[in-house]
Order: C-alpha cells, then structure tokens, then sequence
C-alpha cells in the first residue's frame, strides 16, 4: 500500500490494556488552566520511570465546564488503578491546587472511582467546606487566593496505551516535519493523548538488554547508526526513524488518532524525505491490541 | 403500571390522620380492595384507609392525595423512590422521613416538614410552619439529604440543626432560621427575620435579597461581611437559578456578593453570603435612521 508515494508496511502496532481517567481543570483565564494542566501532565511519558502516561486532550468552553469558567481537559492513564489513583492526587496536589485560581472536576462518570478531593480537602486543615450540589460533593479548600474547589472523586475506565506509528525520512529535518504535521492533526482527536515530548519518542525501546537489571533497550533495528551492523529494519534511504505513540480509551479511538496521523503525515511528507510508515510490536506476544495499519487506512 | 388517586372529602369529624407509609412503593400495584384495607392511624388508633380516604384509579406511575387533608400528618413519610402528588393544604411531619422519590405539594404544610428528609426532591408551592428541615425534638439532627423548595413564607426555626442538603425558600422567613445549622444550604430569596443563624456551625445561607442593614454588618454573631470572590460560587448558583423566577436568576451572574462567618459565639465557620443585586441595566438605545 501507499498513500501519496510513501509506503505504508504491511504490519501492526501492538499495544496494552491500561485504566484511565480524564480530569477537568479550570481556571481564572486559559492561560492558568493551561499552566495547571501542563504542570501536572509533565514527566508522564512512560508508565515505565514515571508512573503514569498524561497529557492534555483538549479545551473546554466556560459554558462547558461545571463552573463556568474556561477549562482544560487532561486525561492520565496507568497500569493499575491504585497506581492511576496514586498519580492523580500526587500530581493534582502539587501542580493544580498550587496553581493561582484553579479548579479540578471530574471528567469521566464510572462506577468505579478514584479519589481527587476526598485525599485533597486536608490541605484545608479542617476550615474546608464540603457541599452537595445535584447530586456531587465537591469540597472548597481556603487557599491565598480565595478557595480551591475540588470535586470528591473521579471515575476511571478500561482503555488502551501503546498504539504507534513509525515514521521513516530520509533525514531528521524530514521526520520531525512529518511528525509535526501528525501531531497538528491528532490533536483534533479527542479521548486521545500522545505522551511522548512533543506526541513523538525518538527513542523506540525493544524489550530486553544485554544489561540484567534493564528491561528495555534501544530499538537497534530502527537506529540508522547501526544499521550496518544489526538486523535493520531500515530501508537503504531512510536515514531517521521517530515514533508517535498514542494512549486512548478505546481501540477505536486509537485507531482514528494513527489513520488521521498517518495520513497527515503522508499529505505532505514526501517533499520533506518521507519514505515509509511502520509500525512497532513484540511480535504480538505481549499486548492484546493489535492495529494493522493497512485495515486502519483503507 | 395504573396509577392512584386517594382523595379526602370534607369531614366534620376532628380526627388526626398519620398517613405514613401511604407511599407509591407501597401502593401502586396493589388491587384497589387492598389498598381500601391498608392500615393508617387515625388519632393514634388502627384503622383502615379506605374509612377515611376514597380509592380510585389515577394518572400512570403517580400516587395522587387529595382533598380536606389539614389534619393528615407524615404524609409521604417512609417514601423511598416514585412520584407522590398532593393536592390541599397538609398537617404535619410532611415527608419525614423521606429517603427518595420526588413529593410535589400544591398546597402548604404544617409544622416539621422534610425534618428527616435524607434524599430526593420535595417541593412545597405554599407556605410551610415552623420546622421545617429543622430536628425534631427527640433528634439532634434535622434534614440530612435531599432537596427542599418552598415556594412561599416558612415559619420560625427553618433549617435548625440541619444536617445536609439544600433548602431554597422563595418567600420569607420568620426568626430562628438556620439556628445551630450542622451543614447543608438555605438559601432564602425574601426577607429575613433575626434572629439568624444563632449557634450555627457549619453550613451556607445565601441571602438573595438581604436588607441593607443584614448587608452592612451581618446577623449577630457573625464576623463583618466582606467582599468575596468565589469560584465555587457561579457552580452553586448555575444550579439554584433553576429554582427561581426568571427575573431574579438573570441577575444572579452579574451579582457580587459579601460573605461573613459564624456564629463566632458557638465558634461556628458557617458562612453567610449576602447578595448585592447588579446596577439595573440602561435600557438600550433605539438607533433611527
């Protein structure tokens, strides 16, 4: 297959179950909703030394938000629920109720919960306010600024991190381009989060290493400074090769984030170097979801 | 599922009804001779309701009550989920204690009603006596869930001792409102009669129509009102605004607002906001060509 002279390889991308949870955030102005938001879905790149993948999914309207005002959504995904909950009320304490004029609500309704204000309220020591409104409990920490407000707790839902694309270029400048304009588009996506710096990792892992204490290591086969000298996975002109990474609730939103990315990165690739899409996985031995790339682009 | 209508016609007699556990849960569903031998109390004694009450089909889903019903007492008591309609001016203990379900009353209501409401929707069209989602004598708590709209004037010792919840009063209320108030929210759109508040702890009374002397130095016992800007505020009156006439919950938005605790005398941290209503907009400008 190819789309607009790039090839597109007949193979899948192979990804995990996962739990997450999305989290409203709001703020004074977007500017501060932003800065909240930001602050606590930094360093969440990989569940592996972080905890937990984070990052923005998108924008909220004031008419959209509980409160009115203008809003971010985040969602965050972990392996576990206990973690995923561990992560939440870690980073929402240090990077959200710290932020001047910010709220968090909940984003997702589900049976099961994790908590945000029920672990919060203490920072209050015992002058914050709890109330009931329609039906949710939502507490008021007294702060400098006036009061922080956090609804009780969020719901959390099964979902799905690891989906990917690779992109191959025939130089740096051309693969980060080509990235760049996926990125643009998959933004669009909601209920999707691409947590690598930028949506893009540069440093695709395989699993194992001659090192006994690590459990993952540099994927030689897509290096282009080893390729003389591995089993290379690289075509003959591709001299770079980066990868979008992508966490989502569902493998249908996963699979419309890779097809809007692929095909953005295809729109206009070729005329930076681009010379093929790929797509990373075990062998499909690890993760159950699997993302045949030619059955997401047809 | 065929609805009820119970309905009491004008009766000379001066029993005292306790209507509890005539509840939709309870009824609906039943053959009507079943319903005629449901068991009720009249002046404490047993008695059956079809004696008091007559019996015939109403509305799908909905339990109607109707009629001479001012001397019928707990109605809606034991209430747990489904619809209950009253028609006519009630007794007592109305709704309490009420545990889900939606209870409209078209009509007012006597002395502790929704006192032990703990969940679901009670809506008063009329006036309500005095205690209403306060504590009963025998209980330290009153209303502790749910939500309570009166839609005219409350008597003394509204919301005393409440718990939980939210009460929305559109009319006035006379004085003890919100005495020794555990938690929850009163709000009151009319006037307010002092005293207010007195050994409340915990809770929120928003005050919609404050007079000038409330605004300027707040109930007694209570710290000096301030400005205050709250974010939390725009998410409690996006969801009281439906409860009020248009004209007063258009203003809610543009409104400021000043806040006071107390009652400091019992060490309280309860919080009083008092509405300044927004400057009355110009009216605008017709451009003729």
């Amino acid at each position: 297959m190819q789309i607009n002279g790039i090839e597109i390889e007949a193979t899948f991308a192979e990804a995990f179950p996962m739990t997450a949870t999305r989290l409203i955030i709001t703020a004074a102005d977007r500017f501060w909703a932003r800065r909240a938001a930001e602050s606590m879905t930094g360093f969440a790149t990989s569940v592996i030394g972080c905890g937990c993948e984070a990052g923005v999914e998108g924008e909220v309207p004031p008419e959209q938000t509980p409160d009115g005002r203008p809003g971010i959504s985040v969602l965050v995904f972990s392996i576990s629920g206990k973690e995923l909950e561990k992560q939440v009320v870690r980073r929402v304490g240090q990077c959200v109720l710290t932020c001047p004029s910010s709220s968090v609500f909940s984003g997702m309704e589900s049976d099961k919960k994790i908590a945000l204000g029920s672990q919060l309220r203490y920072f209050g020591d015992g002058f914050q306010i709890s109330k009931i409104v329609a039906g949710k409990r939502y507490w008021r920490v007294p702060v400098m600024d006036g009061e922080f407000v956090a609804e009780e707790s969020t719901g959390r839902t099964a979902a799905v991190g690891g989906g990917n694309f690779l992109v191959l270029s025939q130089s740096l400048g051309g693969a980060l381009k080509a990235c760049e304009t996926a990125m643009d588009a998959m933004r669009q996506i909601p209920n999707v989060i691409m947590p690598f710096p930028g949506g893009v990792a540069r440093s695709g892992s395989k699993v194992g290493s001659k090192y006994r204490a690590l459990k993952a290591s540099t994927n030689d086969a897509f290096c282009p400074t080893l390729r003389s000298i591995t089993n290379s996975l690289l075509p003959a002109d591709v001299g770079a090769a980066l990868e979008v990474v992508i966490d989502g609730l569902t493998e249908a939103d996963i699979a419309r984030a890779m097809r809007v990315g692929i095909l953005a990165a295809c729109e206009t690739g070729r005329r930076y170097g681009l010379r093929a899409i790929t797509g990373g996985n075990y062998g499909g031995k690890l993760g159950p979801h699997h993302f045949y790339l030619h059955e997401i682009l047809r | 599922m065929n609805g009820l209508t119970l309905t009491r016609e004008m009766d000379h007699q001066p029993q005292r009804l306790d209507l509890r556990d005539v509840v939709p849960e309870r009824l609906l569903g039943l053959p009507l001779d079943a319903i005629r031998q449901f068991p009720i109390l009249a002046n404490g004694q047993p008695a059956r309701l079809g004696d008091y009450l007559s019996v015939s089909e109403g509305p799908p889903q909905q339990l109607i009550l109707r009629g001479e019903l001012s001397r019928c007492d707990r109605i809606g008591s034991g209430m747990t989920s489904g619809d209950l309609l009253v028609v006519g001016d009630v007794g007592d203990f109305l709704a309490s204690p009420m545990r889900g379900g939606r209870l409209l009353l078209q009509g007012s209501a006597g002395r502790y009603a929704a006192s032990s409401l703990r969940s679901g929707m009670v809506q008063i069209q009329g006036n309500v006596g005095e205690y209403a989602a306060a504590a009963l004598p025998t209980a330290g708590r009153g209303m502790s869930g749910g939500t309570l709209h009166i839609g005219g004037n409350c008597g003394p010792w509204v919301a005393a001792h409440m718990r939980r919840g939210t009460v929305m009063v559109l009319g006035d209320i006379e004085a003890g409102g919100a005495s020794g108030m555990i938690a929850g929210t009163l709000v009151v759109a009319g006037k307010v009669a002092m005293p207010l508040g007195c050994g409340m702890t915990r809770g929120s009374l928003l005050l919609l129509q404050p007079s000038a002397v409330l605004a300027e130095q707040g109930p007694d016992g209570f710290t000096r009102p301030q400005d205050c800007e709250l974010s939390f505020l725009p998410l409690l009156l996006r969801e009281i605004a439906r409860h009020l006439p248009p004209a007063l919950s258009q203003e809610l938005p543009r409104s400021r607002w000043k806040r006071c605790l107390g009652d400091r005398a019992a060490g309280g941290q309860g919080e009083v906001l008092l509405r300044e209503a927004p400057p009355a907009r110009p009216p605008s400008s017709m451009a003729h060509a």
